[in-house]
């Protein structure tokens, strides 16, 4: 009963991540499919695809009715993207797994820096506008 | 997709998550649509995690609207580097 009840909380955090930040939620659904719903690593990450896709689906209505989103836009992402993953699988496959963390992580924290810079560049463009 | 949105494209940050989670509906659509042809997914298990997630998910729209972009941005930012620390370490 703590796992469901544990699962639902996870499955509402991961929504809220997704709602907040486009995101897809796998980060949170994938560790919880492990921990409480006892399934493999390979299970969790394929599992986790197909709760993500009514979760993307709402959130993607949802902000449409809010006038943030480029339809158009999101169907070329989507489809290039998809087509994108069969060389990107190729890759990662070729390289070593610790050698594809490590520059992973380094283009998160590198785009990480570029949000904070413009966030606080466009505040202070607005200021001086 | 979020950053290059905003960082190339030069979206808003609410445009910017709105069209990736539509981008991720196809991208994850096709990508279940392959994992569940190999066996390896539990429609059940995922029906579990995923209804709360709906639910959350438009809880999640309705409070990005109230904050500022300069702040979803910052948080953008906060998962990046905690979600890159969380890999390598």
């Amino acid at each position: 009963m703590i796992d469901l009840l544990a699962v639902i909380a996870i499955g509402f955090a991961a929504g809220m991540a997704a709602g907040l930040l486009g995101i897809g939620g796998g980060a949170l659904f994938v560790p919880a499919l492990v921990l409480f719903l006892g399934l493999s690593q390979l299970e969790a990450q394929a599992t986790s695809l197909l709760a993500i896709v009514p979760v993307a689906f709402v959130g993607a209505l949802r902000q449409h009715s809010y006038g943030n989103l480029r339809p158009r836009d999101g169907l070329v992402m989507g489809a290039l993207a998809t087509a994108g993953a069969a060389g990107g699988v190729a890759l990662a496959n070729a390289l070593p797994e610790r050698a594809l963390e490590i520059s992973f992580a380094v283009l998160q924290f590198l785009v990480a820096a570029q949000l904070v810079r413009r966030a606080f560049a466009s505040t202070e463009e607005e200021q001086t506008a | 997709m979020v950053p290059l949105l905003i960082l190339w494209l030069g979206y808003g940050p609410r445009e910017a998550t709105g069209t990736s989670l539509a981008a991720m509906v196809i991208i994850c659509g096709v990508a279940a649509g392959l994992q569940a042809a190999y066996g390896n997914v539990d429609v059940a298990k995922g029906v579990l995690i995923g209804i709360p997630a709906v639910g959350g998910v438009v809880a999640g729209t309705a409070l990005q609207q109230r904050l500022p972009t300069r702040a979803i941005a910052l948080c953008f930012a906060g998962f990046l580097v905690i979600s890159g620390i969380a890999l390598i370490a």
